[in-house]
This record gives C-alpha cells, structure tokens and sequence, in this order.
C-alpha cells in the first residue's frame, strides 16, 4: 500500500488547518485514520444536539462517531443491565466534537486518561466502534470525552463559558477507585473486574466533574485540605462528613456536583442508576438521590440519615442540591431557571473550606440582591426560610 | 507521487549531521529495529529514540513535528540525552517505506515497536499465602502500586527476635545496611552479626518483608521498598533477656527504624521495657507487638509485656491473631478487647501455620500471634512510604490512626480486640488516599 500523499498532507496539516484537510476527504477510504474536520468544530450549545439520538441501529449507521449511552446504561434502558448486555445496550449515537488536534480525546477544558489501558487515538478508526471490553476501554474514554465535553458546551451557553472555564480536566477512566482529587485536578474512574465501569455513567462523570468545576470557581478554596474544621472523620474519609447540620465545604462541593449531573438530565435528575443496578437512583443512608425530591426533607433529616455517619457530605450536598434545585423549579413561573443556574455558579465563587451551608446562604442572597435589580431576593429568601434556614 | 514525497521528507529533515550515540549499539542509526519484515499499519505504536541534542539544534522550534507521518505521545522524558518517545504511525507503511522514512531522519537513533510493560508476578508459593489474601493484599496493591500515587519511599523496620538469616535468597536483598554494612546487631552475643541460629526471627521478617516477584519462594506484605534491621535479642533456644529488649529498642530507634516489630511476649509488667518502648515511638518508631499465644485474656492483672502497654501508648499496637480461613480468633491467640487493639491472620484452618522464610534458605509453615504481627508491622510501613512519598508529615500516633480507622470491625471479634478490628489492606489503601490524594468519592464507591 503507497503513501496517499493528501493523507499524509491532511495528517500534518490536521494540526495547522482544518479547511485544507476538509477538502481530501475524497482520499479518505474506510479503514483509514479518521481525522474528519467535524471533530474540531465549534460546541453545540442544545442540551442534546440534534445530531446526537438513541438508535437501536446506531452500530451501522455511519453518521454517528460512536454509540454510547444516553446518560447510563440502567438509565437509558430503564431496567437494570448486566455487563454482558453493555455492547448491545450501545445506542446512543453520537458525533464528537471540539477535540484538539493531537488526536486524542482531549481540548482546552477535558484531557481523557488512561492508567492501565491503551490510550485512544484518532488515527486508530476502529477506536470509535471499540467494543466493551475487560482489557481495553476505548468506549469508556469515548464516553468520559463525550458527556464532560457536551456538559462544557451546553453549559457554556447556559451560564457563560468563563464560569467554565479551569485548567484541563485530567479524566483518567480505568482507575481502581472512583473519585475526584483537587491536588492533581483530576477525575478518577473505577474499572473493575465484575463491575460496570464507572465511565459508562455520564451522571458520576459530571458530579465529579460539577466538584471539580466548584473547586476551580471557588479558586481552590472548597477542597483546601488545610482546614477541616467543620468536617469529621467518617467512612474511611478524614473528612467525609460535616461536623454539624449546618453543612461544610465537602458538602457544598458535593451540592455542586449533584446540581451540574442534574443539570445535564433536568426531565429525570436521580443519579446512579447503574451504580445501584436501579432505574429509580441510588439511595444514599436510605435517602433517593434526587434533587427533585430530596429537599422535602429536612436539613436535621439529612444529617442524621447516615447511622454510622451523620453528616454525611454525599447526602449533605445531595440534599442541598436539591434545595437549590426547588428554587430553580419555582423561578420557572419568573422564567428564571437559567439565572438560578448562573447565580448557584456564582455562589460557588464564594465558598472556602470553612464555609457551610448556611454562609453559603447569606452569600446568595447578597448575590441575588445585585442581580437584575433583585428579581430572585424574595423567591430565594422563601425557599431558604421553607428549607430551615 | 510518493517519490516525491519522500524527497519532500528528505529534504526537509536531512540537514543536520547524524547522530551518534555509543548508549545504544545495538540500535545503530539506519537501522530500523522492527520485528519481522511487516511495515506498521496506521495507528500502531512505536518507540522513537531520539537524539534530543540533535533535535534542539536543529529543529529548535518544533522539534515534535520532525517525524512526519507520526503523532509523537508521551515524550517527556526529563533530561536524558537519548530519550524514547512513545509514537503512532498515522497512516499504513510497507517495511520498506517505514525504513525509508525513518532512515531519512537524521536525528532518530532507532526505532521499536510498542507494548506495554507489566511487573512480573513470579513468587512461585504466593499461592499457598493464604494469608495474604485474607487481609486483601492483592486489592490494596491496586492503591499501594498506583500509577499517580504509589507508594515509593523506602522504609525501614527493625525485627527484635532471634535475629535474620542473612543469606536467604527472598530476604537479602530487603535487608538494612548500616554504616559498616551490617544488617543490625545481636545483643545475644554483642556483635554485629546477628545471624539466625533459631529460626524464627527469619519467618518473622519473611512474612513482613520476604522480596516479591524474584522467582523464589512466597512474598512479604511489603515485598519492596522494606529495608529490614536484624536486631537480634533471642537466643538459639528462642529466650531472651528484658535487657536485650531494652537496649534493642533503644538501638533501633536510634538508628532509624521507622517500624519496630516485636514478635516475642512474656507475662510481667516491667518499667524499664515501658520506658524503652517510649522513648522508641518519641523517637519516631512505630511498635508493633505480639499478644501472646496462652489462649488467655489479657488483663490489667494477667499483663503481657510488651503489648499491654500499647493501650496507653498512640503509636504502639498490640495484635491477636484470627484464622485467614475462618476470619475468627485463633485457639492459641490470647485475646481481651481492652488490650490486644487490631488482628491478623496467624493460623490457617487452625493446626496449619502461615508460610514463609525458614534458617537453611528454606521454608515453613507456622502459626501464632508472631506470625499475624508482622503483617501489621508491614502495613504500618507501608503507610508510612506513603505518607513519605507524598511529602506529608505523620507521627506513630498518625500511623496508628490510619490502621485503626481502616481495620475492618467485625462484631465476631468485638469480644477479643478492641471494636472487632482485623488488618484490612484495600481499605488502607482507601483510607490513605482519601486522606491525602482523593478529595471525594462523590459517593460512588460504596463505602
């Protein structure tokens, strides 16, 4: 087989310019690196671009990068999913967007990692219709890639792209353990053996991704390990857990996380459905994870939900999440979900290790004070007040 | 066209005088180093050697486009003169287009095809370590050996007992080295030797720190990074003297010993062994101590020395021993939850001991709470190259903290050690990087 000449020019030049290599696609046969100028294009700023839709015929459909899934396999399937049904539960179909040009799935805001699988690159076409796999985890990075960068793009929109914008997420997706470390601004993903991989849920992504965002807005106070005060050991975790109910920074960046997730999935907002092998979410100490319906519970009940953890900065943050989520659903009569949205982005701004809940509160209202004309200070207050505070 | 092409390659790369290197004769210029005859197809992975100096000079401004037809990974490779970069082939080559592209490359040394490593695991015994498994080695190494935070300090660990055959083939390469070369000392016969003559100080350090993935024998919990002391107080008939313990705790605090591990007990309060053993954790060591194997409880009037003082000393821990089959007390194991504080295997199936390194290069199989210590000792001594590796300070007390918080509490043990506690190695793991690495689970782990 000779060098095609455009190819290799194409190649190069993928990397200086992407109109000239637009115009070889004619070069192109099927087997080949694909390095289509659509991989580099501008974000789609829909919730779901309508380029993106479930398919049961996605695997042979070529106008789709990849299959994945619509927000978790249990999710889009709505029943449970055993690992051997993963490749076939593949329908979502997708095209990729806003990549850099190294070939790998990675831009500005997300670097997609591996720690002990081969890293996917571009030039490898098969790479996008790799299937599941113990060894490999082509379709994990696809999956990270896809819902971090869709949620950057929809967001952006949404909010504004500078409460975006941090260093480059590292998303390593064949981890031992499932995590988000502030040091080294990373998210980390459990592949195990006998486990669904945590990349295949869009919903963990992006709540470690909303925790990671959080840190960053807040200038790496919320996840600052030198004050611990209002946390407590717990769980294996120094500092899994608030001291009181009136909530604590891991708290506060678990809301953070629980309210992106949700944002991504506003019609069904429960996360974990395939960490919990339920279609209904994960319970955290008994309680749902869903920010629709957590807050009818109270600030003392969220507390003491954890026997062997009260305080509990999962079901803490989860349920302040969901607090800020009834303001957002009650601002929809003043056509104001996008505003909560971007005045809960800009509270995070404020928060440091010390913080709680109830600062946290404070600094909102004085926030919605100065937003157009104080348009939300009533509507908030109520819900705070409703909420205990 | 191709023709024409390459002529593009050449004269855009064929400038600068050829490198040379004398490190890798074998990988000579010109001589492109793939197996067999086969080209690449588009997306393989290959290893570039390069001559960084040749590169900066001479394609000072982007030297990574410099291998047309590649997309250059990982290449950062500090400041090796002759670094390897891990590249992909963007597009199928025949052998001789490969050879033809490559050798017009005048600042490339040679290049490989990819792979990816992974550590040989060649402990030909580790299967009969039942041990090991019962407090989920296997697991906890996915934390310990991580690729970001991995543990990489050494740490050192005295072993006060009859001293260490010297010359195992699975324990000499993890000994400690002092100044004049010596692996300890032996307070037996006041020397510098202190050369097993009893046997059970080598199971000892065996099951702390025998080498792993050498080819021979079972594995210690911490089969690299340990650097073992020889301290030897016992004698060939396995007695020693309460002023050889002293005087031995003292030596290996003094000399560095990060882990102390105390695999001997007798039935007595003594001031002086207390005093000793304070001043060994003020200096910074961890104690670890045996319970005793009477089967008996230990009380405030049926004291064990040196455990019992574990309780009123952070930094020292007491360990009874339970069956790795069973996960329940051993018969032999004394027991009492307000003095012996953690567990770990010391038994299998009952009768059956634990494997590990025996005097005459061998290997036996024993049981007791001797054998159930050093795990924990080796558990402390990981933590603490981990608390090393990430550059955090920690005290005894620190140390004794985390094995405490991650020990796993089984109420079928509540009545022998204190809160049912027995050495779980994953959830150390846990525990470490929770406390120093991993900011929040977000939940999704499960615990």
């Amino acid at each position: 087989m000779g060098i095609n000449l455009c190819r290799r020019v194409g190649v190069l030049l993928a990397v200086l310019s992407i109109p000239l290599l637009a115009s070889c696609s004619k070069f192109k046969p099927s087997s080949s690196p694909v390095m289509d100028a659509s991989f580099f294009s501008a974000g789609d700023g829909s919730l779901i671009p309508s380029s993106d839709k479930l398919a049961n015929d996605c695997a042979s459909r070529s106008e789709f990068d990849t299959c994945l899934f619509l927000k978790n396999p249990v999710a889009q399937n709505r029943a449970p999913v055993t690992a051997a049904d993963l490749q076939a539960q593949r329908r979502f179909g997708v095209k990729l967007r806003g990549l850099s040009t190294s070939g790998r799935l990675e831009n500005a805001s997300v670097q997609v990692l591996t720690l002990h699988t081969p890293r996917f690159s571009l030039f490898t076409a098969s790479h996008l219709r790799a299937p599941v796999s113990d060894s490999a985890s082509y379709a994990e990075q696809l999956m990270a890639y896809y819902w971090a960068n869709r949620s950057i793009e929809y967001l952006s929109a949404r909010v504004g792209s500078a409460r975006l914008k941090m260093p480059p997420l590292k998303i390593y997706v064949d981890d031992t353990f499932t995590g988000y470390s502030a040091g080294n601004h990373s998210l980390h993903l459990a592949k195990r053996d006998g486990e669904i991989s945590k990349a295949f849920s869009a919903d963990v992504i992006l709540q470690l991704m909303g925790q990671a965002l959080a840190n960053s807005l807040s200038g790496g106070k919320t996840f600052n390990l030198g004050s611990l005060a209002q946390h407590k050991f717990c769980r294996l975790d120094p500092k899994g857990c608030c001291s009181s109910n009136m909530g604590c920074a891991g708290a506060l960046g678990g809301a953070f996380g629980d309210y992106y997730a949700s944002l991504m999935f506003p019609a069904n907002p429960q996360i974990g459905e395939t960490v919990a092998a339920d279609s209904l979410g994960m319970k955290v100490c008994g309680l749902a994870r869903d920010v629709k319906t957590l807050a009818a519970k109270s600030r003392a009940e969220a507390y003491s939900a954890c026997a062997d953890a009260s305080g509990n900065t999962v079901v803490m943050g989860s349920w302040f999440a969901s607090v800020w989520w009834s303001l957002r659903a009650q601002s929809e009569a003043l056509d104001g979900a996008a505003d909560i949205d971007i005045l809960f982005f800009e509270n995070a701004k404020t928060w440091t290790a010390a913080s709680t809940f109830t600062e946290s509160k404070t600094k909102a209202l004085q926030l919605a004070a100065t937003y157009k004309n104080g348009k939300y200070m009533a509507l908030m207050q109520k819900v705070f007040t409703e909420n205990g505070f | 066209m191709k023709a024409w092409l390459f002529a593009m390659i050449l004269f855009t790369f064929s400038g600068p005088a050829a490198a040379q290197s004398g490190r890798f004769k074998s990988f000579a210029r010109n001589k492109i180093q793939l197996a067999g005859t086969q080209g690449v197809a588009a997306g393989d992975a290959l290893v570039l050697v390069v001559d960084k100096v040749c590169l900066e000079q001479n394609f000072s401004k982007k030297p990574v486009r410099h291998f047309p037809g590649f997309v250059v990974g990982r290449k950062t490779a500090g400041a090796l003169e002759f670094p390897a970069w891990s590249a992909y082939a963007t597009q199928p080559l025949t052998a001789t287009e490969l050879a033809a592209v490559l050798d017009g490359e005048p600042c490339l040394i040679g290049a490989t095809r990819e792979a990816v490593t992974r550590t040989a695991s060649s402990d030909p015994r580790r299967n009969e370590q039942v041990a090991l498994d019962a407090i989920g080695l296997d697991k906890g190494e996915k934390y310990f050996q991580h690729p970001l935070w991995g543990i990489k300090q050494p740490v050192t660990a005295a072993v006060i007992d009859s001293g260490i055959q010297l010359d195992h083939p699975d324990l000499a390469p993890r000994l400690w080295r002092g100044a004049s070369g010596e692996a300890g000392f032996d307070f037996v016969n006041a020397d510098m030797d202190p050369t097993d003559d009893n046997g059970h100080g080598t199971h000892v350090a065996g099951i702390l720190g025998a080498e792993q993935d050498n080819g021979v024998g079972g594995r210690g919990v911490l089969g690299r990074l340990i650097q073992m002391m020889a301290v030897k107080t016992q004698d060939a008939d396995g007695g020693g003297s309460l002023a050889d313990l002293v005087n031995a705790l003292q030596w290996s605090a003094d000399h560095g010993a990060d882990v102390i591990n105390l695999s001997l007990s007798a039935r007595m309060k003594n001031a002086a062994v207390e005093d000793a053993l304070q001043y060994a954790i003020a200096k910074g060591s961890v104690v670890v101590a045996a319970a005793g194997n009477d089967g008996e409880e230990v009380t405030a009037g049926n004291f064990m020395l040196p455990s019992g003082y574990a309780k009123d000393n952070a930094g020292m821990i007491s360990v009874g021993s339970i069956d790795a089959v069973t996960l329940l007390r051993s018969s032999f194991s004394n027991f009492g939850a307000a003095f012996i504080e953690m567990a770990a295997p010391g038994s299998v199936q009952g009768a059956l001991g634990l494997l590990s390194t025996f005097t005459g290069s061998g290997y036996r199989n024993l049981n007791g709470t001797s054998q159930a210590t050093p795990q924990v000792s080796a558990a402390a001594a990981i933590a603490i190259s981990f608390y090393k590796t990430q550059g955090l300070s920690y005290t005894p007390e620190t140390i004794e903290t985390a094995l405490a918080r991650a020990a796993v509490q089984d109420a079928a043990l509540g009545s022998s050690f204190a809160g049912g506690r027995r050495l779980d190695m994953e959830r150390l793991g846990i525990y470490l990087f929770r406390s120093a690495v991993i900011d929040s689970s977000g939940g999704f782990d499960g615990n």
